[in-house]
């Protein structure tokens, strides 16, 4: 035993070492400052600006007649993105069809609708690794840039709000969809509403929808819109929220 | 109990710290929903200094303890120590990390056709990088504190025992140390091993504790690489706290992408000569034992045998010393 001692020496501290020693715990704490600094931004997530708009479907409105759909991939289509819609209608047996609705049209199902919600936080931005979902300057619509996307998949992962089965979609689509981002396996892109930011008339879906059409001439008498866009507040995410969890 | 109270201290901060950026994710009063992706790189970006600060204590503590009870290479009966405990944990905890982050980064880059459930992936994927962060840091600030690994070349003359060394694993030198012990006739190998020799001075005698092909195409490359992924993925995390340029996030990706392939590459070439070479198995064996077999030291590291056995105290050493645990201070009994 004593001659193990004597082999190893009390190394005491040398002032190398000391340095050395002395110099890793700095850098040991200036981790823990950076740590403690990051603690404190992330408190308050980075602010984007609101979306001018949300489109906000009112399923007690909707008809299913998939206009939403078409125009919605028609005008991205002649815009060369991609042409899957961004808006899709499912089957939705909790949906208490409108009476003005049901006056109008007869029983011709129960529907609901499914588009980006312009998240104020939104994740899908700050997850994109390739810097292309940014905000558009005019409207600020959270939008796919199409020429950056690589198709990872982490803003439709990251979506907070998902989508009904696709076994209940009212198109025969097979898109694997599970959020309100889609992949467009044609172009190899991901796909949201963007508000048609580009449209002087804003998103097509709701210029033309013809429920909306009809309620604009007065025709059918109702307070709401079939697909309104109001204004990206609290409540509104709020009542969609409601909605997506009654379902 | 008073040399415990700091590092206690520490580590108890440390939970302290991580508890409170576990605690503050964003979508306060349920709004707006969670999103599980974006919250879980949020808080591996709030945890990841953390994770360096305990790793840089952890170390400096190791350091210190092998300053003190004197751990290192030693002769120990039959075998020689040739790393000790915390170099194998911090050697497994990077190659795990590595393998957890590579298999999961291959996913998510979709280099095979399947799409796995992506959080999942990126949770593991985090799970890995938080391991790789922590076996990185430790390994800086244990060798810095220590004075350093050897694995550094100290002059150019390593750069003419790699070359013969290639030359040995091509079988030119006998199929000893050849991969897969090739026999290659000695009219073939006999003149290219003498040019060798007579052209380069190389020498098998001049080899330390470490080979030349890891002192150059290892620990260097590794060393380089994993710097890149490190920063490349420092930048990716920090963006969810800071305003980061898209440019700069854009950049870092495209090189974190690439260096995934380069680490794919090398972790081949890791394994190679290592599984390939029987001469070297006793090195892949170190990594889990932390010996070598003394034999295999005097025929393929002489330089190294001869320090170890020209230190006088280490020669007592190896005549106390016969049942001490690999990795352990030297404490005989007498």
């Amino acid at each position: 035993m004593s001659e193990s001692i004597e082999l190893v020496e009390d190394a005491g501290l040398s002032r190398r070492e000391f340095v050395r020693q002395v110099g890793a715990g700095f850098v040991a704490l200036a981790a823990v400052g950076s740590g403690a600094t990051n603690l404190w931004a992330s408190s308050s997530p980075n602010e984007l600006p609101l979306s001018s708009g949300v489109v906000m479907p009112d399923p007690s409105l909707c008809i299913g007649c998939l206009t939403c759909e078409v125009i919605c991939s028609r005008v991205h289509r002649e815009q060369g993105l991609s042409d899957i819609p961004r808006i899709r209608i499912f089957n939705d047996e909790a949906t208490v069809v409108d009476q003005v609705i049901l006056d109008a049209y007869g029983d011709r199902g129960q529907y609901h609708q499914s588009p980006c919600l312009m998240c104020p936080d939104a994740p899908c931005h700050h997850v994109c690794p390739a810097d292309a979902l940014p905000i558009d300057i005019s409207t600020n619509a959270r939008f796919i840039n199409e020429d950056k996307c690589i198709a990872c998949g982490r803003c439709a992962a990251a979506c907070p709000f998902p989508v009904f089965p696709e076994s209940e979609a009212t198109n025969d689509e097979t898109l694997g969809q599970l959020t309100r981002i889609t992949y467009d396996p044609a172009k190899n892109v991901y796909t949201k509403c963007d508000l048609c930011h580009w449209r002087p008339e804003g998103p097509a879906c709701v210029e033309r929808c013809p429920v909306n059409i009809r309620i604009r001439q007065g025709i059918i008498e109702s307070d709401q819109m079939c697909l309104d866009l109001p204004a990206a507040t609290r409540e509104h995410w709020e009542e969609q929220s409601r909605l997506d969890q009654s379902a | 109990m008073k040399r415990f109270a700091l590092p206690v201290t520490i580590f108890l901060s440390w939970l302290v710290l991580i508890g409170a950026a576990s605690a503050q994710t964003p979508g306060g009063e349920g709004w707006p929903p969670p999103s599980g992706l974006f919250n879980d790189a949020l808080f591996l970006a709030r945890v990841a200094p953390f994770i360096i600060a305990l790793a840089i204590v952890v170390g400096i503590f190791q350091a210190r303890m092998a300053i003190q009870k004197g751990g290192g290479d030693a002769i120990l009966g039959d075998t020689v120590r040739r790393h000790d405990i915390s170099t194998v944990i911090a050697h497994w905890t990077n190659a795990i990390g590595v393998i957890l982050s590579l298999t999961t980064g291959a996913l998510i880059l979709r280099w095979v056709d399947y799409r796995p459930d992506l959080r999942l992936a990126f949770i593991i994927h985090y799970v890995g990088s938080s391991l790789i962060l922590f076996g990185i840091f430790n390994h800086l600030s244990r060798h810095a504190v220590s004075g350093g690994t050897g694995l550094i070349p100290k002059s150019f003359g390593v750069i003419r025992d790699l070359i013969g060394e290639l030359f040995a694993y091509a079988g030119m030198f006998g199929p000893k140390e050849a991969a897969l012990r090739i026999p290659w006739p000695k009219a073939i190998r006999q003149p290219i091993a003498k040019y060798v020799r007579a052209i380069l001075g190389y020498k098998e005698s001049q080899t330390g504790k470490y080979l030349s092909t890891e002192q150059i195409l290892s620990y260097p490359v590794w060393a380089i690489l994993m710097g890149v992924i490190v920063v490349t993925g420092i930048i990716k995390l920090l963006k969810y706290i800071y305003v980061i340029p898209g440019s700069m996030v854009t950049t870092a990706t495209a090189i974190h992408d690439l260096a995934t392939i380069a680490i794919s590459v090398m972790l081949i070439f890791h394994l190679l000569p290592l599984l390939i070479v029987p001469a070297n198995w006793p090195l892949l064996g170190s990594m889990f034992k932390t010996t070598v077999p003394k034999k295999y030291v005097d025929e393929r590291h002489p330089l190294w045998y001869k320090k170890l056995t020209a230190t006088p105290s280490r020669k007592k050493e190896a005549a106390i010393t016969t049942s001490a645990e690999p990795g352990s201070p030297q404490t005989a009994d007498a």
